[in-house]
């Protein structure tokens, strides 16, 4: 009765280990060069995702949480929206970007962009989503172990704006786990992507219009 | 011709000062030792504020920005960061007895600017550095303490009877050129003695007009 008992922990065990291995192939491997990373964004049409943004300043005592939605649509739409603490949203689509946020007088659209970096972060998000990172003419990708990339800025005028930023893949091929953005040894902001659904019908209204 | 440019000035003068309402009159003046309710809007110690900042620029430009403040109402300290939504760092500077400027992204890159918004932030946060120079009741019914600040300006703390209170402050030549106006809404913090107002509204006057619009995302006592 005990060797019995003993046999069938070792089965288990065994095929925990053989599944960890099954589970170890399929997530390995998609991630290991520009071409395979390229290779697996490649299938993605579109991406919806909840986001949560953590920014860490040394004036905070702790992060300060921004919570929102992004909405993908390859090879170039986004529609990024903050839900809260402040409603504001990037509308990405057929080169335009728009912007509107929350004021006493309902969502507003700007009357330009705020700031030239949320351009640029805007049109990297969808390069890296394309996994275009050669593409990428503000930035030098390096890939790195563990699925990790850092990207550097190219220009000193943006260095002077983004220090470096790591993207972490998720297990899933194709898809961003985490972004962090450094702008300075005490300045970064991260961003966390959870429940994301890949290819999934996306209405383009969605990258046109605020509602 | 000279006569010409005399009226020119004389109808610039009138048009920049038609925005600026002077002085408003005291009715009742009461006595020098009735400032103690004119103190409460200020925090006593140490205090972090984040707010959402709406922002209406002369040209009409408007842009929605976060706020970071951390002050010291005993050493006079003053930290504040603006920042994009999306997090990217505007502006970072610290005052405290001198300016150090950690970051700053065009068009915020200037010394004025800096200068300006601690001048701000002082404004909203800390009691007028001067002394009380009279007390009374205005033609509404709020009370007001009027101070004489140590660059010669005059300060006017209004409190109105529905917990909302105004903070008015002169020129030299008794134009207004800062407004900031509460909402009567309050946010209470555990240990704080003064809930703190939800919303904050700024109109600074003169050559170049805007008005800053503060909704309260969080407050933290620091230092507890």
């Amino acid at each position: 009765m005990r060797e019995d008992g003993i046999t069938v922990n070792r089965t288990r065990r065994m095929a925990l280990v053989i599944l960890l291995f099954i589970s170890g192939a399929i997530c390995i491997g998609w991630a290991d060069t520009w071409e395979e990373i390229r290779g697996a964004t490649g299938t993605i049409r579109t991406i919806k995702a909840d986001f949560v943004q953590e920014k860490h300043l040394s004036i905070l005592s702790r992060p300060f949480i921004s919570k929102g939605v992004f909405y993908y649509q390859a090879p170039d739409s986004l529609r990024w929206e903050y839900t809260s603490p402040v409603r504001s949203i990037l509308l990405m689509h057929k080169g335009g970007i728009r912007r509107y946020t929350e004021t006493t007088k309902g969502l507003v659209e700007a009357s330009r962009m705020d700031h030239k970096g949320m351009q640029i972060i805007l049109q990297e998000i969808a390069l890296w989503l394309g996994g275009r990172f050669s593409d990428d003419s503000a930035f030098d990708a390096a890939l790195k172990d563990g699925r990790r990339i850092v990207l550097t800025p190219k220009e000193k005028g943006l260095s002077k704006m983004i220090e470096h930023i790591d993207l972490m893949l998720s297990d899933t091929p194709g898809i961003i786990k985490s972004v962090e953005i450094y702008e300075g040894p005490d300045s970064y902001t991260r961003l966390e992507f959870l429940n994301a659904k890949i290819n999934k019908e996306l209405e383009e209204a969605l990258f046109r219009e605020v509602s | 011709m000279r006569k010409f440019y005399l009226l020119l000035v004389i109808l610039s003068q009138m048009i920049s000062c038609a925005g600026s309402p002077e002085l408003v009159p005291i009715q009742r003046p009461l006595g020098l030792d009735a400032d103690r309710g004119c103190t409460t809007p200020f925090p006593e110690r140490e205090w972090q504020f984040v707010h959402s900042i709406q922002a209406a620029m002369p040209g009409g430009q408007k842009a929605v920005i976060i706020g970071v403040t951390v002050l010291s109402p005993k050493t006079g300290m003053i930290e504040c960061v603006m920042m994009t939504i999306e997090g990217i760092v505007l502006f970072d500077a610290r005052y405290d007895g001198q300016m150090v400027i950690h970051r700053a992204l065009p068009p915020f890159d200037s010394m004025d600017f800096a200068r300006g918004l601690m001048d701000d932030v002082r404004l909203m946060f800390f009691p007028p550095g001067g002394p009380l120079i009279a007390s009374g009741i205005s033609e509404d019914g709020a009370s007001i303490c009027r101070y004489r600040t140590d660059r010669g300006m005059m300060v006017d703390i209004v409190i109105h009877g529905d917990h909302v209170w105004e903070i008015r402050q002169y020129d030299q030549d008794s134009r207004l050129v800062r407004s900031l106006k509460t909402g009567s809404d309050r946010r209470g913090t555990a240990g704080s003695q003064n809930p703190i107002p939800v919303r904050l509204e700024l109109t600074a006057f003169g050559s170049s007009e805007y008005a800053l619009t503060l909704n309260l995302i969080e407050a933290r006592e620091l230092g507890k």
